[in-house]
């Protein structure tokens, strides 16, 4: 079985919480659908600067969107479809997986069939 | 007649395959456990030898059939079924025809990684690696004649090695680097720095594998391969000194580089920091631990720290193995701040000895989406360190590598359907680093430090536990006991996870007597 990760950007982090409360339960508040949601947050976009000292000098620039990544058990819930990002697979969080990491990218050259990712091209020869 | 032979179950952790864990007892196997997780690469244990154990793979494919379409022969052949390192034939010939002779192909890998092969003198004593990333590349000539390195060119890289294998002329060269490498290309070389002429070299077992070392060689062909600990594999750790299962809950290393001190995202202060990468054998069994030096003498120049989002509120931990280099200052504090700089939250101070040792510190941030946290070393210390780890919770769990980004282990869940009567016995073992209490139906017990033995006798109506030899609660009540359908061990349906490795569990379909209970946990 290949879980699924997938990620996914709302406009704060209530609304992010508003979507994860909306993930079906059983009779006990057991999911229905397997999944593990972790929150990234308002992710890091120029990090701070420091002087000599390690004094901050100027604050880090944060996303304006708040980053959530999930680890579906199976099939992702389609009702978070409206919010899901595919972010190039270089470089990114997740959940130390290696089938689901190879998924992933699969997926995102499906979607992405004429990205440099998928097509990397053939770099200068230099002897 | 063993008091075990009255035993519905035994699990005793030892058997066990990916998905699985095997119970001893019943032997028709409907006492066996289904084992998921669903991370291999983020999930360690310490394992027999006393190291830690990672999950790895080799993202190079196709890694030893050069032949292969992916493989682009430029100027030059491949012909395999050569004498190899490993005493197959399984080597190739790699016969370089003009200038620039070369084999090259695409790959995908980003963040702290490992490029090796497998090398051998033919015609040619010296061949060039080069691996391209977007707007660089990094090049490293190797000298087949004597195990030496060559000439270097491009970005630098983090370390790199050429290691005799047997006697046969073969070597194992690699370099790590930290980049989103794009392409590979090696070439046969008539010298150092020199790719003119023709002539050849053998070579066998590409890999590319994420970390600061190179692994052990896993054969790829159309897809990466997995070795180590995987994905659905229960974790035996053996820090205790016998096999104990590891059930935690998800948690994410925050910290980017958790090996790899070199990169940016650590800051040191005035520069009073070096940090020398991969000197020592680290916790992990290969020579990537970090000397960190401190040559500042002044209070508040000597931070090493890094930055990272956090969540208001909830409580964050920060840990990090630590040796002492002999002879040195080894003393020194973690901190976590998370208000304005220098202004710490908490600080747990260390003292180095000459084994590995992992110190941590817990805060939760009440003011700051952004939490610094910081090693500070004692005036002109030096310490050897090795696996930082800034999680979301109140203590430290198993060492989760990271190579340039955020990782997250998922939970374990260790689950079976075996029932159990309503009137039985449950014994369970496991080990605690800490004196806590814990609640069985009613009852409330203290645990101690250490492996913990404990058996507990019930009935709809009464329950006697015996904990550590003693009974140490018999008591009477109304209990719902029916509808024990189902184990799971360390947690409650992913939620509520123990802490605590077990080393044992057990299933009586009878109320054993308070003797025969002490005879269990003494």
């Amino acid at each position: 079985m290949t879980r699924l990760t997938r990620k996914y950007e709302f406009v704060d982090e209530a609304a992010a919480d508003a979507a994860i409360a909306l993930l079906p339960t059983d009779d006990e508040g057991n999911p229905t659908h397997e999944h593990l949601v972790t929150k990234l947050g308002y992710l890091v976009v120029t990090p701070a600067t420091y002087d000599d000292e390690g004094e901050e000098l100027t604050a880090a620039v944060l996303s304006d969107v708040f980053a959530v990544d999930v680890y579906w058990g199976s099939e992702a819930d389609a009702s978070w479809d409206s919010a899901i990002v595919f972010p190039t697979p270089m470089g990114i969080h997740s959940f130390g997986s290696s089938s689901s990491r190879d998924e992933y990218a699969k997926t995102y050259c499906t979607l992405f069939p004429d990205s440099l990712y998928c097509n990397p091209p053939e770099p200068e020869d230099i002897p | 007649m063993s008091l075990y032979d009255d035993a519905s179950l035994i699990q005793v952790p030892s058997l066990y395959k990916d998905g699985l864990l095997v119970s001893t007892v019943p032997e028709d196997r409907s006492g066996d456990f289904v084992f998921s997780r669903g991370s291999n690469l983020a999930a360690t244990r310490v394992n027999s030898s006393g190291f830690i154990e990672k999950g790895y793979e080799n993202l190079l494919l196709q890694s030893n059939t050069f032949s292969d379409a992916a493989w682009s022969t430029q100027q030059s052949s491949v012909t395999n079924s050569q004498s190899g390192y490993d005493g197959t034939n399984n080597a190739w010939l790699f016969n370089g025809i003009t200038f620039n002779s070369r084999i090259q192909r695409s790959t995908s890998a980003s963040g702290v990684q490992t490029f090796s092969i497998y090398a051998k003198s033919g015609t040619y004593n010296f061949f060039r690696v080069r691996l391209d990333f977007s707007g660089g590349y990094y090049e490293q000539y190797f000298n087949l004649s004597n195990g030496t390195l060559g000439s270097s060119a491009g970005s630098t890289p983090i370390d790199s090695s050429i290691e005799a294998i047997g006697s046969d002329g073969w070597y194992r060269c690699f370099f790590s680097l930290n980049s989103a490498t794009t392409f590979v290309r090696i070439y046969p070389a008539s010298g150092n720095t020199s790719i003119n002429g023709a002539g050849s070299i053998y070579i066998q077992d590409a890999q590319i594998n994420q970390g600061l070392v190179a692994y052990p060689y896993l054969e790829t062909t159309t897809a990466s391969v997995s070795g180590g600990i995987l994905e659905d594999q229960p974790r035996l750790d053996y820090t205790n000194g016998t096999p104990a299962l590891l059930i935690e809950p998800s948690r994410t290393n925050l910290v980017n580089y958790s090996e790899f001190f070199g990169y940016s995202s650590w800051n040191t202060e005035n520069g009073n920091q070096i940090v020398t990468q991969s000197v020592i054998i680290s916790p992990d069994g290969a020579k990537n631990g970090s000397k960190l030096e401190t040559t500042s003498g002044s209070d508040g120049q000597r931070k090493f720290w890094l930055q990272q989002n956090v969540a208001i509120g909830s409580p964050h931990t920060f840990s990090i193995y630590i040796k002492q280099v002999s002879g040195e200052i080894n003393t020194g504090f973690l901190h976590i701040t998370t208000g304005a700089n220098d202004t710490f939250d908490v600080s747990q101070a260390y003292t180095a000895t000459n084994e590995w040792q992992r110190f941590s510190v817990t805060t939760a941030s009440a003011k700051a989406t952004v939490a610094r946290f910081l090693i500070t070393g004692a005036s002109n210390s030096q310490v050897y360190i090795y696996g930082a780890q800034a999680e979301l919770g109140s203590y430290p769990t198993s060492y989760i590598p990271t190579y340039g980004t955020s990782v997250t282990r998922a939970k374990d869940l260790c689950t079976n359907s075996f029932a159990t009567a309503s009137s039985a016995t449950l014994y369970n073992s496991f080990y605690s680093t800490e004196v806590k209490t814990l609640y069985i139906l009613d009852q409330l017990l203290t645990i101690a430090v250490g492996e913990n033995k404990l058996a507990f006798a019930f009935t709809p109506t009464t329950i006697t536990i015996s904990l550590n030899g003693s009974i140490v609660a018999d008591a009477t009540g109304t209990y719902d006991t029916t509808a024990l359908a189902s184990i799971q061990l360390g947690n409650d349906n992913g939620e509520d996870y123990s802490e605590s490795p077990i080393s044992g569990f057990y299933v009586f379909p009878s109320v054993l007597t308070n003797t025969e209970l002490n005879s269990l946990t003494v």
